[in-house]
């Protein structure tokens, strides 16, 4: 699932946290010993799994959607995670492939047909059969303009007949059809070298269509689900979700136990962080993880200065770059040198400071998760922090108006880092003034390129540099307004473009590496800084892990507070 | 009294309706989309067109008003862009917590801030009266987000008396209304107050004193009657507010009402829920309204509407 930076409406409560937090200097509550937490990406365990039990978590977001063709945001996904499969999806920690309800698959020689063995004997809660056509039906509905699927566009136009069925044209998606009750067939217009990880994003996960006939679409993203998920909608409300589990979840761990463990997971929506990081602290709470994503900021400090409260912390690199746009076709940055002055203007480190050095300084698009970073970024495009290397590029532009809007989301991080860009900015010659405003505004503004400067990130879809690169920075991309920045190279266009059908992997490499290249020279972006995973998980809580593209994944955790 | 009611109710219908066109004419003036929003912000421009054309926002802005209230005479507020269900619905869920969570502060002002005006108007220019009415003037002062903290930590997490936020039952709404009540008592305190002096200096009450009258009778029959005209004028508009949604309190203190909601949709450019959030609003303080000036008949029998 995509982790989601477009959490809205959260900045009254973090204003508020951030300020109970200043005021209230909450201290720690050390009643609880509490065992050391491995601070790594792997499983946080002890001994044996033990079934049974219940958690509670809350959630400072709101609950969306619950249908799997709408779960765009953080929130909905991990629900919608627990409640889905999909035909294949990631293995622990890593970025490898597994099969989830896809037994099998094989992919053609030409890249363009794939083949998928269903499992066989899968159930939905209601005990309905999956079967190919499960996929079918999903893959129709996220492609339907009824639905209004945020999917659409990763199967159209790639797969054959998609757009010929999303306008109407035809009634069935000519290149998806079940071959056999358990066989799957997709076929592409062209190879996709990803088009296995777009398949692992829960919009293509298996629905039951006769029960949707029954419930109708409104009321399967608003009030009912019927999936073969791990756990069971029990209670939906505006402000809970009750989750209990499902007794014949096909999925066994390595031990022959039926997954999961738990019995039931409470999740309420709670949009206080203070009070959510004291639910944490008193142990009412299991995690504060990805329906927070992530231990928030106000509350973050409160952790580290705990001697208790640290040691639940645990810490894995996330696929995110956070960076500030320059708008190529807007003065004073449709000079090239006015744009290269901004990188060696940044002082990264100390923004990387101002967020509690919980993240890592950025120097390309793509971070260090992704095949395709370079580790080894050629000296000229290699920008470090350097205010007289970007005063002389300033004098050398000859510009001489350079009074700059800086937009941003007004969030209480984001506000942080535009003080700390318009002060180095304004150290070298600019004249930054900062506009602040709330995430729908500030998308809308900065996508039809009426921004001259932006803060803003990307937060992988899928774990491949296609996600970042050909997204961000290809000409086509700026209809869309995912290139903000309104970056047009032709050549790294071309490179771009081969890169997205080429299936040899060593190859693509090769051309993502030229358009990083090109792409840094021409200086777009500044990159500012990549994300991580910072969560807080309870020492009674085994076997969480954090996989960098999925949620959390709660059918693999216990409870056992004997051992800590 | 029933023809004052009927011309009031008929206002309302004018003034729900020039609401009505301010809410939507200000929602669309606002540069945000809420298609893109819905779509998310990886999504392809036909998701949004798609998207935008379901919700009907690929109409002009006249032909959406007359549909909304086309819509809102058949008594439906249509469905949340955001949430998918009907606005009646999210409203209705959020309406219990919400009436639970205003009358909890309002009767906690009440508690606190009636007791006190009398106290000081019977103590005024006394060092106990400077003494109270500083206080009130601090506590006015302090923000509802830190004071619910302070007692969430002490009385929520330190002593674990009470719970820490959500609204789940009676216990869980002595802290909120506590905060709410403590801070704006003092609006109640100083009103109160200076009614009371003026109407303790009327011939009446100095009648009542020369006939005999102990200080209690006067006090309570007399001039506290006289006095909480303006009380319960600031009173109706009280409530009539806290049943709108008070944010900052369910923000503090993880009530899920509907300020929250109507904050979240703002937040969202959900316009159907803003509109029904907004309408709901400009209904109960309308209604507060009138219903003040029915009361004042019977607190203060000089009043007549005929």
């Amino acid at each position: 699932m995509a982790r989601k930076l477009w959490k809205t409406g959260t900045a009254v409560g973090a204003s508020i946290a951030a300020l109970g937090l200043l005021a209230v200097g909450i201290t720690t509550h050390a009643s609880t010993p509490k065992a050391t937490v491995a601070g790594n990406a792997d499983a946080v365990s002890s001994g044996k799994p033990t079934p049974g039990g219940s958690i509670t978590l809350d959630t400072d977001g709101d609950f969306k959607d619950l249908d799997p063709a709408l779960a765009y945001d953080t929130i909905s996904g991990e629900i919608v995670d627990q409640m889905y499969n999909p035909l294949v999806t990631y293995k622990g920690t890593t970025s490898q492939l597994t099969g989830d309800l896809a037994s099998s698959w094989k992919v053609s020689k030409d890249g363009k047909t794939y083949t998928f063995q269903i499992r066989p004997g899968v159930k939905f809660w209601n005990g309905d059969p999956v079967t190919a056509q499960s996929f079918v039906d999903e893959f129709q509905r996220v492609l339907s303009p009824s639905v209004g699927s945020p999917g659409e566009g990763f199967l159209d136009p790639i797969v054959v007949g998609s757009t010929a069925y999303n306008k109407g044209k035809a009634k069935t998606v000519s290149g998806i059809k079940a071959i056999g009750k358990y066989t799957l067939q997709i076929k592409l217009t062209k190879p996709e070298p990803f088009f296995l990880q777009v398949l692992a994003m829960p919009f293509f996960s298996a629905v039951d269509q006769a029960f949707i006939d029954k419930v109708g679409n409104k009321a399967f993203d608003s009030q009912t689900a019927m999936g073969t998920g791990p756990f069971e909608l029990s209670k939906y409300t505006g402000t809970q979700v009750v989750l209990k589990k499902n007794p014949d979840y096909f999925m066994k761990d390595k031990y022959g136990n039926r997954l999961p463990y738990l019995d039931q997971i409470t999740i309420n929506v709670n949009k206080n962080d203070q009070v959510d990081a004291l639910h944490f602290e008193d142990g009412q709470t299991a995690l504060i993880a990805d329906l927070f994503a992530g231990i928030p900021s106000s509350v973050y400090p409160t952790f580290l200065n705990s001697p208790t409260l640290k040691k639940d912390i645990i810490k894995a690199p996330s696929n995110a770059t956070y960076y500030l746009g320059l708008n190529n076709k807007l003065a004073p940055f449709n000079n090239v040198k006015v744009r290269q002055a901004v990188e060696y203007a940044i002082n990264k480190q100390r923004i990387v400071q101002l967020l509690n050095n919980r993240f890592m300084v950025a120097d390309q698009p793509l971070p260090p998760g992704i095949d395709g970073y370079m580790k080894n970024l050629p000296a000229s495009v290699d920008y470090k922090y350097n205010p007289a290397k970007a005063k002389a590029l300033l004098k050398q532009s000859g510009v001489k108006d350079l009074n700059v809007t800086l937009y941003s989301e007004n969030t209480a991080d984001a506000e942080k880092i535009d003080d700390q860009i318009q002060s180095d900015m304004n150290a070298v010659g600019f004249h930054v003034k900062i506009d602040s405003m709330d995430w729908n505004s500030f998308l809308t503004l900065t996508e039809k390129g009426k921004a001259q400067a932006f803060q803003l990130a990307w937060i992988q879809d899928f774990p491949d540099a296609s996600d970042f690169l050909n997204t961000l920075f290809n000409s086509n991309e700026i209809a869309s307004g995912n290139n903000a920045s309104m970056y047009d190279n032709k050549q790294v266009d071309s490179w771009l473009n081969e890169a997205e059908t080429d299936t040899n992997q060593a190859q693509r490499i090769q051309l993502y590496d030229k358009a990083t290249v090109q792409i840094m020279k021409d200086a777009p972006w500044v990159p500012l800084y990549y994300g991580e995973f910072v969560y807080a998980v309870q020492p009674w809580v085994h076997g969480f892990y954090i996989n960098p593209t999925l949620m959390d994944p709660l059918q693999a955790i216990w409870i056992d507070k004997s051992h800590q | 009294m029933l023809s004052f009611i009927i011309r009031r109710l008929g206002a309302t219908v004018i003034v729900l309706f020039g609401i009505s066109v301010l809410t939507f004419i200000l929602i669309y003036a606002i540069p945000s989309d809420p298609a893109r929003i819905i779509a998310g912000q990886h999504a392809s421009l036909a998701t949004i067109k798609e998207i935008r054309h379901n919700l009907g926002l690929d109409k002009p802005v006249p032909i959406q008003y007359i549909d909304y209230m086309g819509r809102l005479f058949h008594g439906n507020l249509g469905t949340s862009f955001i949430y998918n269900e009907p606005v009646t619905q999210l409203i209705m869920s959020r309406l219990g917590a919400t009436v639970e969570l205003a009358l909890g502060c309002w009767i906690a002002e009440l508690l606190i801030g009636i007791p006190l005006g009398i106290f000081t108007a019977r103590r005024a220019r006394k060092p106990s009266d400077y003494v109270v009415s500083a206080l009130a003037l601090i506590a006015m002062s302090l923000p509802v987000f830190w004071l619910g903290l302070i007692l969430m930590y002490y009385f929520g997490f330190i002593h674990p008396w009470f719970p820490l936020g959500g609204n789940s039952g009676f216990t869980s709404l002595i802290l909120p209304s506590l905060t709410y009540g403590v801070t704006g008592a003092a609006v109640y305190m100083r009103l109160l107050k200076s009614s009371m002096l003026e109407v303790m200096n009327q011939d009446y009450i100095r009648t009542a004193r020369a006939k005999g009258a102990g200080e209690n009778r006067i006090i309570w029959r007399h001039a506290l009657r006289n006095a909480l005209i303006p009380v319960i004028t600031y009173g109706s508009i009280d409530i009539g507010t806290l049943l709108s949604g008070v944010i900052l309190i369910e923000a503090t203190f993880n009530w899920n009402g509907l300020g929250m909601l109507a904050y979240q949709a703002i937040q969202q450019s959900d316009i159907p829920v803003i509109m029904g959030t907004v309408l709901l609003t400009a209904v109960l303080v309308v209604l507060f309204n009138l219903l003040t000036d029915i009361v004042y008949v019977f607190v203060d029998p000089r009043i007549r509407y005929d």
